[in-house]
């Protein structure tokens, strides 16, 4: 079985009188260690996939296994465990504790978690060993991002969501971002999954899955995976 | 407006109601409690003032020294500014009700027109022996009963009452008596239980003692308007009715000094006619005693007499007896004779007999003797013839002699011959002296014999002699006899005449005793009645001077004006009804303040989330004026609603909540609730300055970004690193939930201030409105339990005997644990504002310290000695006093000594001093008499069996129970409760608010925190502390805030309430502080509960979504 293992995932949001299916049969599989690239335009149904492999949501059928464990059979409270373990998270807007200092930050994630990277190092690793004792309000949205990611890895976790990492950040910002993603699933083997609308990232990707209306498109293994730092958008 | 602008608002509105109705309910509960707080003193003077009205409270009372007369009532009444004038009397007495515990009951007669009485139940009386009573304490089954003015009362008491029992026809109350101070009085107990109203005529009375006016007077009760119009009309009115009573001084005068003059003339004619007869009586007097010696000289004259007859008699009969005796001698005598004269007749018959027998004996010797001697001369013939033979017989016997021839037998016969014829000679010869010697013998006692006769001749005759005296004797004796007799009898009739004389000297004595019996009694009477002249002349000139002096002395009548202000109940109304006002003046402040705070968050807050809404109608060409009106329409309407809703509930809930706490003190009527437009307007003033002010305030600065700035997100607040970071011991040591929580807390500083105030107002409400619950409601057990010990009192009528307490010891010696035997009295104590009931306990050794505790803040305090005395603390600031200095009080109208004050000990209720016996004495100038005793039971005695006993025993007054007092007063204190419970209320609700309203903001600024946090791996417990620890920190700091403040709020409201009967401690016990914690706790933690389920239901996906 694979890593990832999502089979026949539905899901159907009900607003009044309206249903919306934002999933329809959805299957796909990811391999440990990959870096997997998931493409789709807006109102696709990405996040909702997103949302469903994080935990944060349920989904109305069909099955998800992580690591051979079925995540769409948890309970609030498991789901609830398996984010605080298995799941890190990256989002589009940094969403750093604005209270707390980036080794803070860090340091919030990895004391949940059962077996956490360093934070000082974790930041160290992203690079911001200097700045560590700064509030994210002192830092550069590039600097949050990094942060947002320390956070993410400091919790050791099996696999990296990212919401669109580099949506809010500019051009070179964003590359750096991506290559320390790139960089953190190489180094550690970590499986990556990204997710954006960006169909130029999946030039970085191990794999490719394209969302469409809902349902997948298309799911493939990139054969020439360009370094990040040569990808042009 | 446009259509759409009005649509967003209501839209706005819908979708934050919770923020709106925040801003509402601040509002409500601010203008609730302030108008609600502002409306009770009007409302309880509206109330007062009706009530007043409506029953015609007097406006002046009228007093005169000299009474008033039905004629002075009518021209008072023609006065002008008189609309209606009513004499009344009024008489204290002494009444035992069912328990057999004396009271002391106020009788007032009923008046029409003033003072009207409120029937509460039954009926009034109609009949002069019918009474109705005091509605707030008696209970209705009263009625039916009878009064009886009982037999303790004094006689003068007896006489002011025209019956001696009055039939309760209804309960009554009464507008002079608005609460529930009844006053005191000079009988019994001092202190008056309940009044009691009759007809006039159930009084027996010669003047009016006051008059009730009503001064026709339309400004309302209790306003400075009334006061000025009383004033303005007291002076003239007085001066009016002074002149009227004056009349009637200089007539009673003048009649008084006529009166005098005659009543002098009348004494004097009297003591002329009483010394007149008085000295007649001596006179007589006089005359009987000279009489009497008269008497009692003839009276001895005869007794004289008496004793010289008695002698006499006495002679006589010594004579007599004498002559008796003389006379018995001489019959003895005579017997004697007799016999003798018989014994000699007898001698002389036995001489003569032994004579005769002697001569006949002589007779007949003289016959033997001669017949002798013829025989003899016979035998000498014979013998003379046989001589011859003889002589030859006698020759031959001779010869044969001679011979010898003896042995011839002619011999023998010769010899005896011989012998014979010797023999015969000798015979003869023997005979013839014989012979011879008979003759001699006759011879001699011939001579004898005839001397003998001679002898007894010259005896005959000697006898006959004696016989013959004895006959002469014999006569004599007889005549004697006779004689003795004759003056036996003659003696015997002395003797009657001696005892006649005796008997009548006798009665004569008897008679004289009398007379001088007589005599002594009338001058004794004569005496008495001199006495009884001077003094009854004395008296009378003594009377007579006394009414000089009196007329002299008598001052011209003073007459009184007095206005309500006299009156207890309504002079301290509006002082008690002010306490309110006081409260009112400080929480509203607070109200309001927090309600600014609120409104001000709340706005940002909202200002703050619709930024970028805010930026685009600015963009689209919304003037500042448009946008702003948006956010000043939303408050400002939460305001007005809530503005409208707290002051309608306000001013009802508050004032109805007070009275009926006040109900204790204040009872006469329902409230009369009170509208206030300008209050209301003042409320919603503030309302609006704190809503939409605070609005303008926090809009105008983001109005104030260009359109630009505001279409782009703001930047989140920056983290800063707060002062607690400084300290790295302790900052390293938190966790980083609790670090953010730390520095959260401090990022909004006026949010933390709204938060900390809103909690600390909170607190102080709650721990004043236990403390009030604690500094009212513990009166009672401090009272009772720390200072007054005892559990029962007991009073008697007479002094306690040792034999009564040696009696209730062995009933109860295992009962009692503490006794003291002491006086317990009342004494006015007189100080500058005028004057208290003050309970003097006198003892005279330190027993009572067992049963009453003297303490000052925790210290005893020592024991008087002569000349000091103990006040309590109450009393001591009455005066003023410390210890050290001095104080007089007062019994009855005497002013005592001045006494030091030795010491002052703690007390809450009522006015206590403590002398010992020896100072009440010498100061007091009054007897010392222990009638009371104290008695400390142990926990499981029955205290009413105890009590029912004592109340048995022989001249029990008054026996009270201390449990029941505690009881009632606790009772009372329970009305209390209604504004703890209010207060409490208000606290929770002002909490609630406020961690609503916070808890909300928190929420919904950190919308995306909390979901990331989620994201993240929170458990939903972890997420709710993270905004709820910030809560609970700034809760406990406003708790900590809220302590002092609290106990300034307590102070404050408890320093408002004075009430005469008690003084409470200011105090909060610390299980007090406890709940007041526990409580305020209990509130976060009830919104927390409430707020967590809002934290659940935030949707993780949020945090994905853009910052708008």
């Amino acid at each position: 079985m694979a890593f990832i293992d999502v089979q026949k995932v539905n899901k159907i949001y009900h607003s009044g009188d309206v249903e919306v299916h934002a999933l329809k049969d959805a299957s796909f599989q990811v391999e440990k260690g990959e870096i997997c690239v998931i493409v789709g335009q807006s109102g696709a149904g990405k996040t909702t996939l997103l949302n469903i492999l994080g935990g944060m949501d349920t989904a109305t059928s069909g099955q998800i296994f992580l690591d051979g464990v079925e995540v769409s059979a948890f309970r609030k409270k498991q789901l609830a465990a398996y984010r605080r373990n298995d799941i890190g998270f990256v989002f589009q807007f940094y969403n750093l504790i604005p209270n707390l200092t980036a080794l803070e930050n860090v340091e919030l994630a990895s004391q949940l978690c059962k077996d956490p990277l360093d934070p000082e190092e974790v930041l160290a690793e992203v690079g911001l060993k200097e700045r560590m004792n700064n509030f994210p309000a002192q830092l550069s949205g590039g600097e949050q991002q990094r942060v947002a990611i320390a956070r993410a890895l400091a919790k050791n976790p099996k696999l990296l969501l990212c919401d669109e990492p580099t949506g809010a950040l500019d051009y070179q910002t964003g590359k750096a971002i991506l290559k320390l993603l790139q960089d953190a699933s190489r180094g550690s083997g970590m499986t990556v999954l990204i997710i954006t609308h960006n169909s130029a990232l999946t030039a970085m990707a191990d794999r490719v899955i394209r969302v469409k209306s809902g349902t997948i498109a298309g799911q493939r293994l990139n054969e020439k995976i360009i370094p990040v730092e040569q990808i042009e958008w | 407006m446009k259509r759409a602008f009005r649509k967003n608002i209501f839209r706005t509105i819908k979708k934050s109601l919770g923020r709106y109705m925040a801003i509402f309910a601040i509002i409500a509960l601010g203008v609730g409690f302030f108008s609600g707080l502002k409306s009770s003193k009007p409302a309880m003077m509206k109330t007062g003032q009706e009530y007043v009205r409506e029953e015609n409270l007097f406006d002046y009372r009228l007093i005169s020294t000299w009474g008033f007369d039905e004629d002075e009532v009518e021209k008072i009444r023609e006065l002008p500014g008189v609309r209606a004038a009513e004499g009344a009397v009024s008489e204290d007495f002494i009444f035992i009700n069912a328990e057999e515990t004396q009271n002391c009951l106020k009788a007032l007669s009923i008046t029409e027109e003033v003072n009207v009485l409120t029937v509460e139940a039954g009926r009034l009386p109609e009949k002069a022996n019918e009474c109705v009573l005091d509605a707030a304490l008696f209970p209705e089954n009263m009625i039916g009963q009878e009064i009886v003015i009982a037999p303790e009362n004094s006689d003068e008491t007896r006489d002011s009452f025209a019956y001696d029992s009055y039939t309760v026809t209804g309960l009554v109350r009464s507008p002079l008596y608005l609460n529930m101070e009844r006053g005191t009085t000079t009988i019994g107990s001092g202190k008056i239980t309940a009044f009691m109203f009759l007809p006039l005529e159930g009084f027996s009375y010669d003047y009016y003692e006051e008059i009730y006016v009503d001064g026709d007077i339309t400004e309302e009760a209790f306003t400075d308007a009334y006061e000025d119009a009383i004033e303005e009309r007291a002076d003239g009115l007085k001066e009016e009715v002074s002149a009227i009573v004056e009349t009637r001084y200089r007539q009673e005068t003048a009649d008084a000094q006529a009166e005098i003059a005659d009543g002098e003339q009348e004494l004097n004619d009297k003591e002329a006619d009483a010394r007149q007869e008085l000295a007649d009586a001596k006179l007589e007097l006089e005359d009987g005693q000279r009489q009497l010696e008269e008497g009692k000289q003839e009276l001895s004259d005869g007794e004289q007499e008496l004793a010289e007859k008695k002698q006499e008699l006495s002679d006589g009969e010594q004579e007599l007896a004498d002559g008796e005796e003389a006379l018995a001698q001489a019959e003895e005598a005579f017997k004697a004779g007799e016999q003798q004269l018989a014994a000699a007749e007898a001698q002389f018959a036995q001489e003569e007999a032994s004579l005769s027998q002697g001569e006949s004996q002589y007779r007949q010797g003289l016959a033997e003797y001669e017949a002798g001697l013829a025989q003899y001369q016979q035998g000498k013939e014979q013998l003379e013839a046989h001589r011859a033979e003889y002589e030859q017989a006698r020759a031959a016997k001779e010869q044969m002699e001679a011979a010898g021839d003896t042995d011839n037998p002619l011999y023998a016969t010769l010899k005896e011959s011989v012998e014979e014829f010797e023999a015969n000679e000798a015979e003869l010869a023997a005979a013839k002296e014989q012979l011879d010697g008979s003759k001699e013998v006759l011879d001699s006692t011939l001579a004898q014999l005839t001397e003998g006769r001679q002898k007894l001749e010259e005896g005959r005759a000697l006898l006959e002699a004696n016989r013959q005296e004895l006959e002469e004797n014999r006569s004599l004796l007889e005549d004697n006899r006779a004689k003795l007799a004759e003056s036996r009898d003659q003696i015997e009739e002395g003797k009657r005449q001696l005892a006649d004389a005796e008997e009548e000297l006798h009665a004569a004595r008897g008679e004289i005793a009398d007379s001088e019996q007589e005599l002594a009694e009338g001058w004794a009477e004569y005496e008495d009645g001199l006495a009884e002249l001077e003094t009854e002349l004395a008296d009378a000139r003594e009377e007579l001077n006394d009414a000089k002096q009196e007329l002299a002395d008598l001052a011209e009548p003073e007459v009184y004006a007095l206005d309500r202000g006299t009156n207890v109940g309504y002079a301290s109304y509006e002082g008690d009804v002010s306490i309110v006002e006081a409260v009112s003046k400080i929480f509203p402040v607070f109200f309001f303040l927090i309600a600014a705070l609120v409104c001000s968050t709340t706005m940002t807050r909202m200002v703050d989330d619709e930024r970028t809404q805010i930026g685009t109608l600015r963009a689209l060409g919304y003037t500042k004026t448009a946008i702003l009106a948006k956010y000043m329409i939303y408050s400002g309407s939460a305001a007005v609603l809530g503005a409208c809703v707290g002051y309608m509930v306000g001013t009802r809930l508050f004032p109805a909540a007070i009275w009926k706490a006040y109900g204790m003190l204040y009872g006469f009527a329902d409230l009369i609730l009170v509208d206030n437009f300008l209050l209301f307007l003042f409320s919603l003033l503030v309302s609006l300055v704190c809503s939409v002010g605070t609005t303008f305030l926090s809009c105008r600065m983001e109005l104030s970004h260009a359109p630009a700035e505001l279409i782009r997100p703001k930047a989140p607040a920056a983290g800063k690193r707060i002062l607690l970071e400084r300290i790295p011991l302790l900052w390293k040591r938190l966790k980083f939930l609790h670090k953010v929580s730390a520095r959260n807390v401090f990022r909004y500083k006026k949010r933390m201030f709204m938060m900390i105030l809103g909690i600390a107002g909170c607190m102080a409400l709650v721990m004043a409105g236990f403390g009030l619950n604690d500094s009212i409601a513990n009166i009672v057990n401090d009272q009772y339990d720390n200072i007054l010990k005892y559990d029962i009192s007991a009073t008697y009528s007479e002094a306690v005997s040792k034999e009564a307490l040696s009696e209730i010891e062995e009933q109860f010696g295992a009962e009692i644990t503490n006794q003291a035997v002491l006086m317990e009295t009342s004494v006015d104590a007189p100080y500058e504002g005028g004057v208290k009931t003050v309970t003097l306990m006198v003892s005279e050794d330190d027993s009572i310290r067992e049963c009453v505790d003297f303490h000052l803040d925790g210290k005893p305090v020592a024991a008087p000695k002569k000349g000091e005395i103990l006040i309590d603390k109450r009393l001591a600031d009455i005066y003023e006093a410390e210890v050290g200095d001095t104080i007089v009080l007062r019994t009855g109208e005497v002013e005592t000594q001045p006494l030091t004050v030795a010491g002052i000990f703690e007390n809450y209720t009522f006015y206590y001093a403590y002398v010992t016996a020896d100072t009440y004495e010498a100061y007091f100038g009054e007897t010392f008499e222990p009638k009371t005793i104290y008695m400390a039971l142990s926990e499981d005695a029955d205290h009413y069996q105890v009590a029912s006993y004592l109340s048995d025993m022989e001249h029990a007054s008054n026996i009270s129970v201390i449990e029941d007092m505690r009881i009632r007063v606790s009772n009372t204190m329970q009305s209390m409760n209604y504004i703890v419970v209010l207060i409490i209320f208000c606290a929770a609700a002002l909490a609630f608010i406020v961690l609503f309203n916070l808890g909300n903001i928190n929420i919904s600024e950190r919308v995306r925190e909390i979901a990331t946090l989620k994201v993240l791996g929170f458990y939903p417990r972890e997420a709710g502390a993270y905004v709820f620890r910030e809560s609970m920190v700034l809760s406990i700091m406003g708790i900590v805030a809220g302590i002092p403040l609290g106990i300034l709020l307590h102070r404050f409201v408890m320093l408002q309430i004075k009430i005469d009967m008690v003084s409470p401690e200011i105090k909060i016990l610390p299980l007090s502080y406890l709940y007041s914690v526990l409580l305020v706790l209990a509130f976060t933690v009830c919104v927390d509960v409430i707020m967590r389920r809002k934290i659940n239901r935030i949707n993780m996906a949020e945090s994905l979504k853009s910052i708008e």
